[in-house]
């Protein structure tokens, strides 16, 4: 048999047989030059919006890593604090107070996230106190109650004083501020804000954690129009609080480390959070004609993200819906509270009717989901059916909105604390120098915003 | 334009015609000749050996017109009738390869005149012919009788068609006779065109053309015998006789012949007797097929070789004296004339009949064989030329394996192109895989290879060369040598 | 490229389900499209070339045995994208067969225009199949 004419014929076939398996795949794709121009300049568009992320912060990121350098915890020990901390009797009952601040010195003291620990009582001014000292306070009640100190002059102390760098202040107090008389109820705000923004500290963030604790002793209320001092008090809780005072990042921080899993209600100023990990997710309770809108959506690289939705067909019969996922788990429980996302998600979009339809949180069945819809601890399903020509960006915002139990722990007037409640006075009017202090109140920033992109199909 | 002019003179000489020109359409080479002109001398119009070589040499000039000359191939040699040379002006000689008697249908007595003959001339006549001489019609032929043909044929010199061979006759030209010693025709008719063309008084145009052409004749001796019939004109029992009676003369009047080849065999199955006419009609003879090697052998030699040393004697001899002849039998020279050729014909004729017209191939496609099998009638006459059961190739090889002398180079009843060629199968390599030797597949991977090759518009030209290359291809590379 | 066989594929309709839309379009309509392009040029080949030319197997170019090629192309094309399917991890859907079909279909396109282009270069075949 000849050979040369097969011989002629090997390249070829082995070109053929390179050619096979040197197709497409996952990790080799190429798209074309002309799809990549056109999702680049969807990516610009959708880009504008985010370019003022949280993700842009160096000093958090670089910071982040390693322990904070310092804690100051101060114990407000003033006559009003007594009831919290009685004297120790023979009955042996201690306060609710009394065993979460004691834990939660002991929490701090023992804390591996904070290199250096000190501890402070406030009486007239901060007293430096050793850690057994002050548990011991606690536990024991407080032996000489000192004269009480307002509370703008203790923040003005604590901003001005202990404020450093990758440090925390950590106040703990009823902060019952009675301002001098009735007519100066109106600029408790200010004096607040005079207060903390005294030394000038342009990324100053207060975390406040609000407890109730029963109280056993004398109630000095600060409206004292009806008693100087409510003996004996009370047959309500009292709210008392921690406020976590510093550089946004390192109350972050603290809140994280040490915060995490307290009870009670809390509030967050001026503290920034990166944006939490999120991604559509194209076979997770989806609907319609849309799929991932990436270019590279098609390589789904392990721990991917996407959020570009490609509409290819909707109405209002056939409508699209989509789920964001998303893991809150870094923020504060405060923003993982279905309530208070429901309550404050928000989306906004050009040219199209898209809405949040529901927002709900990861069951057992997503945990164990092979699918990327594991990884999530909250969702949100978007429904469409009708939009824009072209891209178009929408974003999921969760704003920065107060909540709602700082104006229910509020009241006017505490004189008559038994019937009042559970409340302070005129907590909202702190908050709001707080507010007025960390937050830029023409442009509040939101807590956190997912931006997509929502375009039709190429 | 040399021309090779051949007198095949009675029934032996239509009979070696036969089978020279089956060798021609093999492609044998005839070298120093563009063109034989055959011419049967046979006063038996009827002679079936006669109609079936002419039917033959008909054929195969309607090929030989399509194909037109070549360097080598299938009916390489033009074959033409003596009217065919030259326009003729007066149009007495007949567009035909026989020569024409004129119809002689009378007895010898009435040719002679017998009648009118003075009583001495009687007496004469009477002296020299028998009464059955005299009472012979001579339209079956002198039935072995020379004396009678001597007659006749002494007249032929005469006639229009002598005439005109002698007026186209040209410088190197050749002329062969083809003749039996011991028959009628033929043993009379030889020493006679012979006699006639080389006289130095011929009344014959281009007479010095003539005297000087290179002259050659194969002369048949006796090679088989005829059943004994009481009654019959022919008694094969007198061969040996006239043929010494002939040679004898032979040894002193054959003036002005340059070769000379004597053929004999050992008579053995002897032949149904027919003194003529159609039922004269022999199964084809080796000793016919070398007969007409004789006229290739003759045709080697250059002129010049042939007219010094005088007349050259040629006989032939066997490599082995074997009943049936194959391939190794013959001597070295007729071998490698011939068996080549013999099996590229034999290869083309078998696969013309089993496979050409069913083959579906793009060879086949190329030369639109469906539509010029089916219609065109020069691939009719290849059909006739190869498988007629008259004339054609098939029946040629089949017969000369039917004699008592068979020549049976082939195995004609296999259908296995391997084992075609007696005692020579095509070794077949079982270490390589493709190696089948001949078969369908390799002829049509060749044909469909060789096709592409060949630059011929004419189908019909293609074809012939097409198989020729083939045939040419599986005898070098599968059989090499026999 | 990609967009030379996204329209190919998509002539009977958008991938289904949608949400593997970028997954088909990127890489599994080039992938079955290149596949099928190669294996079609590789049985033509085979069978012009290797079969009957190289191997000179003169007997095996009858309509019948380009037809039988021609078949084996369409069931290869048709196993082609069910297995790019699996490989792919797209989900499963009876897109998936009409999508073979298709494919099927394009693989005796393609096998029928290699033949038609290629077959002159071979030596027993070059006149099937016509």
């Amino acid at each position: 048999m000849q050979r040369s004419p097969f011989s002629q014929l090997l390249p070829g076939l082995l070109a053929v047989a390179l050619l096979l398996p040197g197709c497409y795949s996952r990790d080799d794709l190429k798209s074309d030059a002309g799809n990549t121009k056109a999702a680049e300049t969807i990516e610009a568009a959708a880009g504008k919006a985010p370019a003022a992320s949280p993700e842009a912060e160096p000093s958090a990121t670089t910071a982040a890593t390693g322990p904070l350098k310092q804690v100051n915890v101060f114990l407000e020990v003033s006559g009003s604090m007594e009831g919290f901390m009685p004297k120790t009797g023979a009955d042996a009952q201690n306060t609710r107070f009394q065993q979460h601040v004691a834990q939660f010195l002991s929490d701090v003291n023992r804390s591996a996230s904070v290199q250096r620990k000190t501890f402070y009582r406030i009486k007239d001014k901060p007293y430096r106190d050793s850690y057994q000292q002050l548990e011991t306070t606690v536990r024991e009640g407080i032996r000489e109650p000192a004269s009480s100190t307002s509370i703008p002059a203790i923040l003005d102390t604590l901003v001005s004083h202990y404020y450093q760098p990758n440090a925390v202040s950590v106040l703990i107090s009823d902060f019952i501020y009675a301002p001098r008389n009735a007519g100066a109820v109106p600029y408790i705000k200010t004096d607040i804000t005079d207060a903390l923004n005294a030394a000038g500290r342009s990324d100053l963030a207060v975390s406040v954690y609000g407890h109730t604790s029963d109280f056993k002793g004398a109630f000095y209320p600060a409206m004292k129009t009806a008693a100087k001092r409510i003996n004996r008090c009370c047959d309500t809780d009292i709210p008392y609080y921690v406020w976590v005072i510093g550089p946004a990042d390192a109350v972050r921080r603290f809140d994280a480390a040490l915060l995490k899993k307290a009870p009670g209600e809390q509030a967050h100023f001026g503290v920034k959070y990166s944006a939490p990990p999120s991604s559509l997710l194209n076979k997770f309770q989806n609907q319609g004609a849309w799929y991932y809108g990436e270019k590279d959506a098609s390589k789904r690289a392990a721990g991917a993200t996407y959020h570009t939705v490609a509409v290819s067909e909707v109405s209002a019969q056939q409508p699209v819906e989509f789920v964001l996922g998303m893991n809150l788990q870094a923020l504060p429980t405060l923003y993982q509270d279905l309530g208070h996302l429901k309550a404050n998600l928000q989306l906004t979009g050009q040219d199209t009717d898209a809405k949040i339809v529901n927002v709900f949180g990861a069951t057992d069945q997503t945990r164990a989901s092979s699918g990327p819809e594991a990884q999530y601890t909250h969702f949100v399903k978007i429904r469409v059916t009708k939009m824009g020509k072209a891209a178009r960006p929408l974003q999921v915002i969760l704003q920065d909105k107060r909540p709602m139990w700082i104006t229910q722990w509020t009241t006017k007037n505490d004189s008559n604390i038994n019937q009042v409640g559970a409340k302070t006075f005129a907590l909202s009017s702190l908050i709001d120098g707080v507010a007025a202090v960390t937050t830029d109140e023409q442009n509040q920033a939101p807590i956190f915003q997912v931006p997509l992109t929502l375009q039709p199909a190429d | 334009m040399a021309k090779l002019f051949l007198f095949g003179i009675g029934g032996t000489g239509s009979r070696v015609i036969r089978s020279l020109t089956m060798l021609l359409a093999a492609g044998v080479e005839l070298p120093n000749c563009d063109r034989v002109v055959p011419i049967i001398i046979d006063p038996d119009a009827h002679n079936g050996d006669m109609n079936r070589t002419v039917a033959l040499l008909q054929s195969y000039q309607q090929i030989y017109k399509k194909l037109g000359p070549r360097e080598e191939g299938f009916f390489k040699t033009d074959i033409s009738t003596l009217s065919g040379i030259s326009q003729d002006v007066n149009g007495s000689v007949k567009d035909t390869f026989i020569f024409d008697f004129g119809g002689i249908n009378q007895s010898f007595r009435q040719y002679l005149s017998y009648d009118g003959l003075s009583v001495d001339s009687k007496g004469l006549v009477d002296l020299l012919f028998t009464q059955d001489n005299l009472e012979s019609p001579l339209t079956i032929g002198f039935r072995g009788s020379p004396n009678v043909g001597s007659i006749v044929l002494n007249k032929l010199v005469e006639s229009p068609e002598i005439r005109f061979f002698a007026d186209n006759f040209q410088e190197g030209d050749r002329v062969f006779f083809v003749s039996s010693i011991f028959g009628g025709t033929g043993a009379a008719g030889f020493p006679l065109m012979l006699k006639n063309l080389k006289d130095t008084n011929t009344r014959l145009s281009n007479a010095r053309y003539l005297r000087d052409a290179p002259t050659g004749a194969v002369t048949v001796m006796p090679y088989f015998a005829l059943q004994s019939e009481d009654n019959s004109v022919i008694d094969s029992n007198s061969f040996l006789t006239k043929t010494k009676a002939a040679l004898s003369y032979y040894e002193h009047n054959l003036q002005g012949l340059n070769a000379l080849y004597y053929l004999a065999d050992t008579p053995d199955t002897p032949y149904e007797n027919q003194p003529g006419g159609t039922q004269q009609r022999n199964k084809a003879h080796l000793i016919e097929l070398l007969a007409a090697l004789s006229i290739v052998d003759f045709m080697k030699y250059s002129a010049a070789e042939l007219r010094t040393g005088g007349p050259h004697f040629h006989e032939y001899g066997l490599a082995t004296d074997a009943p049936e002849v194959q391939f190794n039998h013959l001597p070295d020279e007729s071998r490698e004339l011939m068996a080549k050729h013999l099996t590229q014909l034999l290869y083309f004729t078998r696969y013309h009949r089993q496979f050409l017209a069913t083959d579906k191939a793009p060879y086949h496609d190329n030369l639109k064989l469906d539509y010029a099998l089916r219609n065109e009638p020069i691939f009719r006459e290849l059909q006739n030329i190869l498988h007629s059961p008259e004339f054609g190739v098939d029946e040629w090889l089949k017969e000369l394996g039917q004699n008592r002398r068979a020549f049976r180079p082939f195995d004609l009843a296999t259908d296995d192109f391997n084992a075609m060629i007696a005692g020579k199968p095509v070794e077949k390599k079982w270490t390589d895989f493709f190696n089948k030797g001949i078969n369908h597949n390799y002829f049509l991977d060749s044909l469909n290879k060789t096709e592409k090759t060949i630059a011929e518009p004419d189908n019909f030209k293609k074809l012939i060369e097409l198989f020729y290359d083939v045939t040419d291809k599986a005898f070098e590379e599968k059989v090499k040598v026999v | 490229m990609q967009s030379f066989f996204r329209f190919l594929y998509e002539l009977i309709g958008t991938p289904q389900p949608p949400a593997d839309t970028p997954v088909y379009r990127q890489i599994v309509f080039p992938n079955i499209g290149l596949l099928n392009l190669g294996i079609s040029l590789a049985l033509v080949l085979i069978f012009y070339y290797v079969i009957n030319k190289a191997m000179g197997v003169a007997t095996f170019n009858k309509l019948r045995h380009w037809t039988l090629f021609l078949v084996l192309n369409a069931l290869i094309a048709f196993i082609v994208v069910v297995w790019q399917a699996k490989a792919q991890q797209v989900t499963d859907h009876s897109y998936i067969y009409w999508l073979a079909t298709l494919n099927a279909v394009y693989g005796l396109l393609f096998y029928f225009l290699f033949s038609v282009i290629l077959r002159k270069g071979s030596t027993n075949a070059s006149t099937t199949p016509f």
